[in-house]
């Protein structure tokens, strides 16, 4: 059990991120517990917790009388300082006992830049970082999230991980574990040795990696026969049956998402060809709308959250948006609830649309054009013409909205100066669209923020093979973007290059990083996401005491034969697809998306219901 | 934006309004039928700020089902005023909250579902309907316990603190000009120390209305700087602060 911390409490900023005690959290009886599971967000509690992935599998597991599953945090640095001068080990909130007491300790990985922060709170959990120097004392690290597509650079901090999603998957491994231990033929060794037959988990210490002279990769291979040589992400076929969390943890504080959080579908049928998640989520399964309507009005009488957002990667790509929307306003105008619909696309954005969110108080709207002209839009495959976004805007200013926000990339593979230059033309048209809309808000002058990101070639795209401009190109590139805009309407903010490019050495890397994330965490580093913690200089420092050189991740154009550390993962979509995708976008040929028709990707191999897919399309 | 519902019982209620004044803090909305709910604040909760905890009783009235009157305006809010504020790190055995209902319902049974949808450490005692006014506060009586590791004779630095309290005690003070050093004294109605094992414990009743309002953490301060207590290990010493109960001006009947 937790010490009396209360001084310590008192001591730090907004105490309620480390007590625990929210109503919704589960407690249960130590006695009757035969696994117990920390669950981990590494970054701060206010984010953690409005992470949708942990507050279904939090549940899911939970639901077993045996298992007990905790939440821990990242401690913002006081909280740190106080636990390592009193010696309190990191503690998960549900009991106040220290992670190391845990049979399984599990990461979600949601960004690169949060791994010094799993380093670190291992460290503080006085945890070995490396799975190679932990004993059979030690909890399992097991990883999950979007990073684990590519968990090679952080490969040998983790024991396991689970690939794909875990509502399944994760309750499986806990019964291995609880059976294992009980007739006797538990080790750590065999446990996961037996873990990697199960469907949709990796082992990496089970696999032997060897290297090329000039670095790239020559080999992957399984240690022992029985070891898979790739592993089959899991997915959930039919979400109306999927668990469901009819119960959250009420956070006393505020967090980033203080609401529900309606899953609608999972998958995205657009395939833009920079997005990670569009293609490592496929395919796409619906809910039923009638299905969507009563788990929200359970999870509104369980909670009292008066927001509900609908959330999936494209909303309005929902095969039953409008019946959905009539569905829920029947109940929750009375209810008194904000219905919320975060990215929208331009090409979906109707007058229509625009009423039923109207009770949202934002008066800013945002769309994602992502580049300056048609060609480079043409060739990442966001089928979206400005035509779209102009009547887009067109329907928002003349409802009374007066602000747009407009986000881009710059530095995608192919851009030339004219696409930058499209950026500034294409926020221009869009003030001019305020000025031709004739029932406008007059009363308030219009503004159009463009928001630039560094683009990051990412695993499972058909751009992982490009390379990442060099961070002084993509500096040319924002600061040429800036002269062109000229209007004070216009609003200009980018990403931070130096950012955008460590993101992109663990995006791409493999093994070979962990040195330099232990050099990090030797370094103190941490809070990477954080522009007050984030500091590139000592970035170039690790990689040289490394010897690491960052361009070969970041700014290497990879063989399209080359073995990708990633390979070893099957997220259900083909290499080849990937690679038809990467050769037209050369030729700026758009490719349709899955409710026009299947493009073949191969997701379709791992099933699922309610998808558009051709084998298993059942609508 | 008000339903039929509330419309309904908007007017039905509207003979109620001349015999009940409204409250003070309240946007008058005819005939909602004002009540006071009696809680308390410990465990964890005490670290919670004012602003979350108008949040988390938001969510708590919503769960329990309970019918409360929203605000008007573009983004209705259940409405909620609080008595005296409560400093973070503060317990309480006594707190109130007032809302309006738009419809009647049997007061046991709704305590009953504010509980059942309540985290722990968050008690709901009572409700009725408003008798007085949260202007009618005066004073706060509070318990300070204190756990200190020094060597000092427990019932010796009673008595030291007793002495101390009789005199006036300066401190640098925040108020609404700003930081003075001040005299504690002036906002202390009454204080008493004893030793109780190896604990201090202190009962006192300071001023709590809007003009004159002492944070009980003075008092703690006050002995921090005259003794050099809890300066030690943060684990071993320790405080904590409890409020035991509101008053009104003469500083014995209790507000309720
Ligand atoms: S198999 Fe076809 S329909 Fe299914 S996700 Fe891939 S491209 Fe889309």
């Amino acid at each position: 059990m937790r010490d009396n911390i209360s001084g310590i409490l008192k001591s730090v900023q907004k105490p309620a991120r480390y007590t625990g005690g929210e109503f919704g959290q589960i407690v249960k009886d130590k006695a009757k517990i035969k696994a117990r599971f920390a669950f981990c967000f590494p970054d701060t509690y206010e984010i953690g917790m409005s992470n949708l992935g942990i507050r279904i599998l939090y549940g899911v597991l939970n639901q077993a009388e045996d298992i007990w599953c905790e939440r821990a945090y990242m401690p913002w640095v006081d909280m740190e300082e106080q636990l390592v001068k009193n010696k309190i080990p990191l503690f998960a909130h549900e009991s106040g006992d220290s992670l190391r007491d845990f049979d399984f300790v599990g990461f979600t990985l949601q960004y690169e830049l949060c791994y010094t922060n799993v380093l670190k709170m291992l460290e503080l959990a006085g945890i070995p970082l490396f799975s190679a120097e932990r004993g059979e004392d030690m909890p399992i690290i097991i990883g999950g999230g979007p990073c684990s597509y590519n968990a090679e650079p952080i490969a040998d901090f983790f024991d396991i991980f689970s690939i794909g999603e875990g509502e399944e998957a994760l309750p499986e491994l806990m019964r291995l574990y609880i059976s294992m231990k009980e007739n006797g033929t538990y080790s750590k060794a065999s446990f996961l040795r037996e873990a990697s037959h199960l469907e949709g988990f990796y082992v990496p210490s089970l696999y032997d990696v060897a290297y090329n002279n000039d670095g790239t990769i020559a080999y992957y291979k399984p240690k022992f026969d029985d070891v898979p040589a790739k592993i089959k992400k899991r997915i959930i076929s039919d979400m109306d049956k999927a668990y469901f969390p009819e119960k959250l943890v009420m956070p006393y504080i505020e967090t980033v998402h203080d609401r529900i959080m309606l899953e609608v579908y999972r998958g995205c049928i657009r395939g833009c060809r920079f997005c990670q998640a569009g293609m490592v989520y496929r395919p796409v399964r619906e809910k039923s709308p009638d299905v969507l309507s009563n788990q929200a009005k359970v999870l509104y009488e369980n909670t009292g959250y008066n927001e509900i957002s609908l959330s999936s990667l494209s909303i309005s790509d929902y095969s039953c948006l409008t019946e959905l929307t009539d569905n829920l306003l029947s109940w929750t105008d009375e209810a008194k609830i904000n219905l919320s619909l975060p990215s929208l696309r331009a090409d979906s954005f109707t007058k229509e649309l625009m009423d039923k969110i109207s009770t949202v108080r934002t008066t800013s709207l945002t769309f994602a054009p992502e580049a300056g002209t048609q060609r480079l839009r043409d060739a990442i495959n966001k089928n979206v013409t400005e035509e779209d976004l102009l009547n887009a805007v067109r329907v928002a200013f003349s409802a009374g909205k007066n602000q747009v926000k407009l986000y881009f990339m710059n530095g995608l593979p192919t851009e030339t100066d004219e696409d930058i230059e499209g950026i500034a033309l294409t926020a221009k048209h869009v003030i001019d669209e305020f000025y031709r809309t004739p029932d406008r808000n007059k009363s308030k002058p219009v503004s159009v923020t463009v928001s630039v990101a560094c683009f990051i070639p990412k695993p499972f795209t058909p751009f992982q093979w490009e390379p990442q401009c060099s961070m002084e190109e993509l500096e040319v590139k924002q600061k040429h973007l800036n002269e062109k805009i000229t209007d004070r309407k216009i609003k200009h903010n980018y990403h931070d290059a130096k950012v955008s490019r460590i993101e992109a050495v663990f995006a791409r890397g493999d093994r070979r990083l962990s040195v330099a994330l232990a050099e990090a965490n030797r370094r103190d580093m941490k809070f990477d996401s954080w522009d007050e913690f984030f500091n590139y200089d000592k970035w170039l420092e690790v990689f040289s005491e490394c010897g690491i050189d960052p361009a070969f991740y970041a700014n290497r154009e990879i063989g399209e034969d080359e073995i990708l550390p990633w390979d070893i993962i099957d997220c259900g979509v083909t290499k080849e697809f990937l690679l038809r995708e990467r050769h037209k976008s050369r030729e700026s040929k758009t490719t349709c998306n899955c409710k026009e028709g299947c493009s073949a990707c191969g997701a379709n191999n791992l099933g699922g219901n309610f998808t558009w897919c051709p084998k298993t399309k059942n609508k | 934006m008000v339903s039929e519902n509330q419309k309904q019982m908007i007017n039905s209620n509207t003979d109620k309004k001349n015999k009940r004044p409204e409250p003070k803090n309240m946007n008058a909305v005819s005939g909602a039928m004002p009540v006071r709910i009696k809680f308390s604040k410990n465990g964890d909760l005490i670290y919670i700020s004012h602003l979350d905890l108008n949040r988390t009783m938001q969510r708590i009235i919503i769960r329990a089902g309970i019918p409360i009157w929203y605000s008007e305006g573009f983004n209705p809010q259940p409405k909620l005023v609080f008595s005296s504020p409560l400093s973070i790190g503060c317990a309480s055995d006594c707190e109130y909250m007032d809302i309006k209902l738009v419809k009647e319902i049997d007061f046991q049974e709704a305590l009953k579902r504010l509980n059942e949808c309540a985290p722990e450490g968050l008690v709901f005692h009572e409700m009725y309907a408003q008798k007085s006014k949260f202007t009618e506060i005066a004073f706060a009586e509070y318990e300070i316990v204190i756990s200190d590791s020094g060597d000092s004779e427990k019932s010796e630095l009673a008595q030291k603190i007793n002495e101390l309290f009789s005199k006036p005690v300066y401190l640098m003070k925040r108020s609404k000009s700003g930081e003075n050093e001040t005299d504690i004294c002036r906002f202390i109605n009454r204080i008493s120390a004893v030793s109780e094992e190896n604990l201090i414990k202190i009962s006192c009743v300071l001023c709590a209305d809007s003009a004159n309002y002492l944070n009980p953490e003075y008092i703690v301060t006050a002995l921090k700087n005259k003794f050099g207590i809890l300066h030690g290990d943060i684990i071993k010493e320790w405080y904590t602060i409890t409020r035991k109960n509101l008053l009104k001006s003469d500083g014995e009947t209790s507000f309720i």
